[in-house]
């Protein structure tokens, strides 16, 4: 990782000097540090709505959500209506509830509150005018992610946890925040940046001509791009795919990218990212192949 | 090795609030995502000043790399990164987007997406005839581009205007064409009257 930032770094510099524009260096450059300036004030925002759950109110919501485990978990996905939140800025909530001793709504918290956001609903409607069925099947696709991964996925590892003291003012803990998850965004970011310049758009929408393969590319495709899941469906409606993949894009990306996955693997480890991974790709191409075939396009 | 971690808050807040205050930002997100970067700015600057503990080097390395590598990109650069090319159709509703002026029966200096979302929503017919000027990068002898975002360059799409009459400077030169427009079966181009080579403007995307 150090290896290619450095890369990237002089590629860059030497792009700018030579006056001689690669486009898969600057489209890298650009994209990283794009990436960046668009995830971390979510990221803080997260931290901050993390702070405030230690406080009185947010003590009581997490103590409820600990006596009874199910119903959180039930309940965790549908939180994204009133949490206009990026995908992620979700991370600091979720570690919150492991924390508190609700790991079992993580990983359904972290699958479905993406899709059920109140901004990314209304992006989708605007990107498909006329066509509701789009923004309908990814709430759908969001609340079916959730409810295989809260069914199939055991709960991340619960880790022993520093007792947060009261003079940990909330501005401590934003700063933590900052230095322990943000540097994993700007790797994560940095990583989904270089593959994307190395992987090509056209190469994932050249699949398309059938439609699960072309789901199945398109879901690469989302992991690959790790865009915001506010400004996905625009991407998602100029690309030459049908309704099946372009779905399955809108479901995928965030719930699952490549930057979201570094900062899961921060946080809960390697082999719940994979186990979380390995129910949340096949249930998209379940589920919007089943929207789609029902009509939701 | 280790580094305050004040100081490290406070490089990262200074970093996102030049971005913000200069004309950087607008290399990287849309206008309306601006006060978002600098409201980031202030509160990791606050939280940063009441930090008291330390970071390890490489944390504090990480976390500047973004604003070094933003530091090297320039317009001209940015101006010509595209992901592929967009359906203006799902551009039309961007959030913090001005009125269109060909829509209401106006012309003179608008945007190459103006002119294709107005083209898809009345009809190239029309708009045959309006006179416009048109900021664009030259992609090839008659083509005109942009690159466009909804939320942050790493979304961004091109959109592209044929052009008629004197042949474009070489692919990637920054031009100021007016003209007007025409249709040419069921397309609109434009038909131009003067071509300028200009600098790169400090926001090259729309």
């Amino acid at each position: 990782m150090a290896l290619l930032a450095l890369a990237l770094l002089v590629s860059a510099a030497a792009a700018r000097y030579a006056e001689a524009a690669s486009p898969g260096v600057t489209g890298a450059a650009l994209s990283f540090v794009s990436l960046v300036a668009e995830s971390l004030p979510f990221l803080l925002a997260g931290a901050l709505l993390s702070a405030v759950l230690t406080t009185g109110a947010g003590r009581r919501l997490l103590g409820a959500a600990r006596r009874r485990p199910r119903l959180a978990a039930a309940l965790a996905p549908l939180t994204g209506a009133v949490l206009p939140l990026c995908d992620c800025g979700l991370l600091p909530l979720a570690r919150r509830l492991r924390d508190a001793g609700s790991p079992r709504a993580v990983g359904p918290f972290l699958a479905g509150a993406p899709l059920t956001n109140p901004i990314v609903v209304i992006s989708t409607l605007l990107a498909f005018p006329g066509r509701p069925g789009m923004a309908v099947g990814r709430v759908l696709g969001g609340l079916a992610l959730a409810a295989a991964v809260g069914v199939l996925v055991t709960p991340p590892p619960q880790t022993s946890v520093p007792e947060e003291h009261d003079h940990d003012h909330s501005g401590g803990r934003v700063a933590q925040e900052l230095f322990r998850t943000a540097p994993t965004l700007v790797l994560g970011a940095l990583a989904a940046a270089v593959l994307k310049a190395a992987l090509p758009t056209s190469v994932f929408t050249s699949l398309a001509s059938q439609p699960l393969i072309g789901a199945a590319a398109m879901l690469g495709l989302a992991v690959v791009m790790s865009i915001c899941s506010q400004a996905d469906a625009f991407v998602a409606s100029a690309l030459p795919v049908g309704p099946l993949p372009r779905l399955a894009f809108l479901v995928v990306g965030p719930a699952l990218d490549l930057r979201l996955a570094a900062l899961y693997r921060r946080e809960f480890g390697g082999r719940w990212v994979l186990r979380y991974a390995a129910v949340v790709v096949p249930t998209a191409l379940i589920v919007t192949t089943a929207c789609t075939t029902a009509g939701l396009q | 090795m280790t580094v305050p971690g004040r100081v490290v808050a406070l490089a990262v807040a200074v970093a996102l609030a030049l971005a913000a205050l200069t004309d950087r930002a607008g290399l990287l997100v849309r206008p309306w995502f601006t006060p978002v970067l600098l409201a980031t700015a202030v509160l990791v600057g606050l939280v940063g000043v009441r930090h008291r503990g330390r970071v390890p080097v490489t944390t504090a390395v990480v976390l500047l790399l973004p604003a070094v590598v933003g530091a090297i990109l320039t317009p001209a650069l940015a101006g010509q990164v595209s992901h592929g090319s967009a359906d203006t159709a799902a551009l039309a509703s961007r959030l913090g987007d001005s009125a269109n002026p060909l829509l209401s029966g106006e012309g003179g200096h608008v945007t190459l997406l103006q002119i294709l979302l107005a083209e898809r929503q009345v009809g190239g017919v029309v708009l045959a005839g309006r006179s416009v000027t048109v900021e664009a990068i030259a992609a090839g002898a008659h083509q005109l581009q942009r690159s466009v975002i909804v939320c942050c360059a790493a979304d961004a799409q091109s959109v592209s205007l044929a052009e008629s009459g004197p042949p474009l400077p070489r692919t990637g030169t920054w031009v100021r064409v007016t003209g007007k427009l025409q249709t040419d079966g069921d397309r609109t181009v434009l038909a131009a009257d003067a071509v300028t080579t200009i600098a790169t403007p400090d926001n090259p995307f729309l």
